[in-house]
This record gives structure tokens, C-alpha cells and sequence, in this order.
């Protein structure tokens, strides 16, 4: 290994572990409480918006769940806005007349979800305003135990703890691990005050507040993240729950998987230099200084792990087998006659050494992150759990060189 | 809103510096622990080393050439407990930090113990009249020099398992300027790039494939003697 590439290495466990050290500091200095539900102490009027596109397979459970919510009927302003589907999915709505209020609008060339957000917004009747995408399932306690947080003037947002619906296949699975070890971070980023976004499914926000920062950025790839950077501009309290819950249609696919973490990187990047001026910036405190530096940075550590996994996992193995034709790939011969001379002192102990701290910080948090999200590990499965925890970080570096590649050849996003 | 930083920033990032302290004082004690195992180890091939000269001696001065198996497997043995160590001694000597010194020096010791070796090897071929027993001297260099080494180090092992006690591979690091054997050698066998191999004093130049050596290294061999590799080499070559 080369002094540069050797360089590089140190750099991305260091940053990695720093990483992994100060959350876990955090976690150890504020624990996780328990949510305490508090009573509310008045029914205020709440407007669920349900944007649509091309969702006719998930659009109807989901104004099913908004219908079910365990809240005053009158009280709540269902609207449901179609952004130009060319499925079925009107049609599905359409069986909701009188119960919701549908809006059909046009899909103009670069508008995305921030546009049928925004006609929710304008007509929206409710105090409070909650985005409801329209894969997801809202639980019927959730908007009574979410809404007495806003009793605190300072709250622009609460958000519920999300999770995989109805969780299939091997890729549910290691989602379901990766939504309760995120939803733990967000509960320690909410003690700090730095949550980065507030998800589509089933975050609660403020009308008023809403229309006063200015409603919804329509052509924003991901304007969940955008319109929660600027909450925090506009120093608002976000609040993480533990106790309610959410459930989506996560990816099924590794290809579904990349597609989303794609795009999802490619919004968090453009919207971080897009509000560079609060990088390190006192003014926004934790925010600037360790959650916005943490979005463009966990994108280079992903990257560089990937790289390091690939050239050691890989390439020198694919070398190996390149080599092997000199050999006429007798691998026999040399296999059978294989002994292992092990020496404690073949052993890399500095790198064993920081390896040991991260994976037991990374494991007592995925512990925890289940504990307090009412999972067990077992239940999802040692496999799923297992590969969350040593290979996630390959699927999020491929995602993250995706990236890099698609901004710097112009690529446009399509999905 | 009052936004406070906290101190947290500064104790994450001195924590952290200590793992990492601690990872690396682990590392230079290792390294320290690696350069006195090396010397134990060869330390001890030393006094196998003195051994065989010890059963060669006593082979050539009292005659005793039916004994010649029993210094062939010695010679086995240490040649390959031999191998083993330079091997380890590569990896520790590319890892090191603060002990580039000593581990030149362990370099240097063990070239030496190669080329001792090399010298008795040829002196108990001829005094055995070990015809079949093959040696090969390897020049090797570093990856800068010899992008090639890694695939050449692969196809000699290979043959080594082949060969067993027939084959004996002496590694010659050319690297190791220090040793005033090495340039010696260079001149003496011509040797203008890496890897060079000597095969029973016929010289290959650039990365050799097995085949290749098969056919120099079994051409020692009368028919009947020869490995099973060996025939089958020869019925390949004569179907072709």
C-alpha cells in the first residue's frame, strides 16, 4: 500500500470512528427516554395531504389509514392531490369522494413532489399540516400521541418512528434493521436539535409555519430534506417520537434499493451546498457544525470503505485468480498441500484495535435501536441483521459513486 | 433559540485520537515483538543450517552417500521453514514504521542463510550425484521494480508443491543494495531486469509460466524416474 492510499485509509477510519464515538457520546449522555403520552388537551383542525403519482397499487390503503385515524372525523381535512398519474391511480381515489378532497393537477417538465405539496398547503384548512405519501400506512394512534408536542411554541415539526410495511424478502429485512438504527439517531439528533429531514411519511408540521418559510421547493429532488433545512434555518424545533409509528413500502430490490439511495444522496448533497452558508456556521449550532458537514462527509466515508473493500476483498482476489492461468488453475495442488503457519504477530493490531471499538459501538446501537423500536433482531432475522451491520455500507457507497458519476457526466433524474 | 456548541466535539475527537493512540502503540509494540521473533526464528535456522553442513560434512568424509535421502529431507524441511519466514519477514518488513532498520538487517541475514543455502545445495547435488534435484535461484525486486513478482512467486510455489524435495527455490531480494553479494550476482548472471531465473544455470528471463518451467525442470529426468507431471507434460507436448 502506498503512502497516499495508506493516508487515505487512516483518514476514513478516523472520521468513521469519530463519527461513531460522538453519537455514541450523545447516546450515553442523554440516554433514550421513554415518550410519555401526553394527553391532548384540544382537538385543532389537521390537514393530511396525500400527494400521488402513478400510485394505484398503495394510494388506497394509504387514505384508508388516514380514514382510520383515531381522531375527531370533523376535524380532519383529508386532501388528496394526483400529479398527473397515468395509472389508475385517479380512479382509485375517486372511490374517496366526499370523504377527501381530490385535486388532479398537470405534471409540468421538473416539477416533483414539492408541487402537489404545495396545492395541499393552499388549500389547506387544518392548524396542522401532515405530508402522507402515498405508499405508506399511518397507525390509528399516531396523530393524537404526535400532536401535544406542539404544545411547545418553539416546535415547528414532530416526526413518527418509520417503518417497513409488511416486510417480504431479504432487502425489507435489512431496511426494516436500517429504519429503527436511523430512527435511533434521530432520536439522538432531536435532544440536539439537528434533524436533517423530516420523511413523507406522516411528519406533522405547523400551517402556519409551513406557509410562512415559504411552502414546499416544487422542483427540489428530495423537498422533505429541503423544507427541513429550512426549518432549522428558521431555528425550529424538529421532534424524533419512539413510541409512533409509520409504516412504508420500502424497495424491494437491490436495483429499487440504489435507485432510491441515489436519489436520496443526490438531494441531501445538492441541498447541503445549496445551504452551505450553515456549515459551520455558530448561528445554527449542532446543525451547521456536526449534521450537515456528517451528510457530504458519510458520503466519503462510504465511498472510501467501498473502495477499500473492493481492492482488498476483490481485486486481489480477481488477481489471484488472473494469475491462476499460469498455473493452469490447478488450485488443487496448491490447496492440498495448504499448511497454516498462524502467528499472533501476522496481525494487524492497530487496525484490529479501532475495529473493535467501532464494531462494538455499531453493535451495542443496533442492540438499542431495536429494543426501543419493539423489535427483535431474531424476529427479522440474524441474516438480514448480519449483513445490515458488515455490508450495508457497500450498497450506500455504490449509491454515493452514483452520484459523484451522475453529477459530473449531467445525468438527469428521471424516477 | 439559543444554540450552544457543546465541548462533546472536542471529547469525541480526543477519544477517538486515543483509540487511535492506543491502535498504534499496539501496532510499534507488535512491530518491536515481530523484529525478536524473526531473530529467534532465525536464530534457530542458523543452528539447522549448521546441521545439514554438519550431515554434509560427515556424508563426504566417511562416504556415507546412502545417508543422501536423509540430508535431502533435512534440507527439505529448512528450506521451506525458511521460505516461511522470509515470507512473514516481507510482510512485517513492508507493515513497519519504526523498525525499517532492523528489518533490513533480518533482510540481509536471511539472504544470507539463501545464499548459504544455494551454495551447500549444489555442493550436495554433486557430491549425491542428485542429478534430478532441481534448483532454481529467483531474483526478485520490489513491486516498483517487478510488477511481475507476485505472479512468478505463485507459479514457483506451485512447482515447489509439485516437486517437493526435488525442487529447492533459493529468493534472492534484489532490492537489498547493502549486500555486497548482490551486485556480485548481477554481474555474474547478467541480470538486467525482474524476475530473473537461474534454472539448473539456464536463465529465464521476465514472468515464466509453469509449463514452461515444467519442461526445463523435467527434462533432468530419464523417463522412467520422472514425476507423474512430468509424463504427462511429455505426452502433451508430444500429442502437440
Amino acid at each position: 500500500m502506498n503512502l497516499a492510499t495508506e493516508i487515505i485509509v487512516w483518514i476514513t477510519y478516523f472520521a468513521g470512528l469519530y463519527f461513531a464515538v460522538f453519537w455514541f457520546l450523545t447516546f450515553i449522555e442523554k440516554g433514550i427516554t421513554k415518550d410519555h403520552e401526553k394527553k391532548l388537551k384540544r382537538f385543532p383542525t389537521v390537514t393530511i395531504a396525500i400527494p400521488t403519482y402513478n400510485r394505484e397499487n398503495t394510494v388506497e390503503a394509504t387514505i384508508k389509514s388516514a380514514l382510520a385515524l383515531n381522531y375527531p372525523k370533523d376535524k380532519l381535512d383529508i386532501i388528496v392531490v394526483d400529479h398527473g398519474s397515468s395509472d389508475n391511480s385517479l380512479k382509485v381515489i375517486k372511490k374517496f369522494s366526499g370523504k377527501v378532497r381530490i385535486f388532479s393537477i398537470g405534471r409540468q417538465p421538473g416539477e416533483r413532489k414539492g408541487r402537489p405539496m404545495n396545492v395541499a398547503l393552499k388549500h389547506a384548512k387544518g392548524e396542522f399540516f401532515v405530508c402522507l405519501d402515498a405508499d405508506s400506512i399511518a397507525t390509528k394512534d399516531s396523530l393524537i400521541k404526535m400532536l401535544p408536542y406542539f404544545e411547545d411554541k418553539s416546535v415547528g415539526c414532530v416526526l413518527p418512528s418509520m417503518k417497513v410495511y409488511k416486510p417480504k424478502n431479504f432487502w425489507h429485512r435489512v431496511q426494516g434493521s436500517e429504519y429503527l438504527v436511523n430512527m435511533f439517531y434521530k432520536r439522538l439528533m432531536s435532544y440536539m436539535n439537528c434533524i436533517h429531514v423530516a420523511p413523507g411519511p406522516f411528519s406533522v408540521f405547523r400551517t402556519e409555519t409551513l406557509k410562512k418559510i415559504g411552502g414546499y421547493d416544487e422542483k427540489n429532488l428530495t423537498e422533505d430534506l429541503e423544507i427541513t433545512y429550512r426549518l432549522q434555518k428558521y431555528h425550529y424545533k424538529i421532534i424524533q417520537l419512539m413510541n409512533t409509528f409509520v409504516y412504508t413500502i420500502a424497495p424491494k430490490s437491490l436495483k429499487e434499493l440504489y435507485l432510491q439511495r441515489n436519489r436520496w444522496f443526490k438531494g441531501a448533497f445538492l441541498n447541503t451546498i445549496k445551504y452551505r452558508g450553515m456549515i459551520f456556521n455558530k448561528k445554527y449550532g449542532d446543525f451547521g457544525f456536526i449534521q450537515l458537514p456528517t451528510v457530504i462527509i458519510s458520503g466519503g466515508i462510504a465511498v472510501s470503505l467501498l473502495l477499500i473493500t473492493l481492492y482488498f476483498g476483490i481485486i486481489k482476489n480477481l488477481k489471484f485468480l488472473l494469475d491462476a492461468r499460469l498455473i493452469n488453475f490447478d488450485f488443487l495442488t496448491l490447496i492440498k498441500n495448504l499448511s497454516l503457519s498462524f502467528n499472533v504477530f501476522d496481525l494487524n493490531f492497530s487496525l484490529i484495535c479501532i475495529s473493535i471499538v467501532a464494531s462494538s459501538i455499531s453493535l451495542t446501537i443496533i442492540i438499542k435501536a431495536f429494543q426501543h423500536g419493539n423489535e427483535k433482531i431474531l424476529k427479522q432475522g440474524i441474516i438480514p441483521v448480519g449483513f445490515f451491520f458488515i455490508y450495508y455500507y457497500l450498497i450506500m457507497g455504490l449509491a454515493w459513486i452514483g452520484v459523484v458519476f451522475d453529477l459530473l457526466t449531467g445525468r438527469k433524474q428521471w424516477w | 433559540m439559543n444554540r450552544e456548541l457543546k465541548g462533546k466535539y472536542f471529547l469525541a475527537a480526543f477519544i477517538t485520537a486515543i483509540i487511535f493512540l492506543l491502535g498504534l502503540f499496539l501496532g510499534m509494540t507488535i512491530e518491536g515483538k515481530r523484529v525478536l521473533y524473526i531473530e529467534k526464528t532465525s536464530k534457530e535456522q542458523q543452528l539447522t543450517f549448521e546441521g545439514l553442513q554438519l550431515q554434509y560434512n560427515w556424508i563426504t568424509q566417511l562416504s556415507q552417500e546412502k545417508n543422501c535421502p536423509a540430508i535431502f529431507k533435512t534440507f527439505e524441511d529448512y528450506m521451506n521453514k525458511l521460505a516461511k519466514s522470509q515470507e512473514r519477514l516481507e510482510t512485517y518488513s513492508e507493515e513497519a514504521k519504526l523498525d525499517k532498520e532492523d528489518f533490513i538487517n533480518l533482510k540481509r541475514e536471511y539472504l544470507q542463510a539463501e545464499l548459504n543455502s544455494w551454495l551447500l545445495a549444489e555442493r550436495v547435488k554433486n557430491s549425491c550425484n542428485a542429478s534430478t534435484m532441481s534448483t532454481i535461484l529467483y531474483f526478485y525486486s520490489n513491486d516498483r521494480l517487478c510488477p511481475n513478482c507476485g505472479e512468478q512467486a505463485l507459479v514457483l510455489s506451485y512447482l515447489k508443491e509439485i516437486f517437493k524435495e526435488r525442487l529447492l527455490i533459493f529468493s534472492i531480494d534484489s532490492s537489498l543494495e547493502q549486500e555486497p553479494m548482490i551486485p556480485l550476482l548481477r554481474s555474474v548472471y547478467s541480470i538486467t531486469q525482474y524476475p530473473t531465473l537461474i534454472v539448473n544455470d539456464k536463465k529465464f528471463e521476465g514472468l515464466v509460466s509453469s509449463n514452461e518451467l515444467l519442461g526445463e525442470i523435467c527434462s533432468q529426468y530419464k523417463e522412467k524416474e520422472a514425476p507423474e507431471i512430468c509424463k504427462k507434460n511429455l505426452e502433451k507436448i508430444k500429442s502437440n
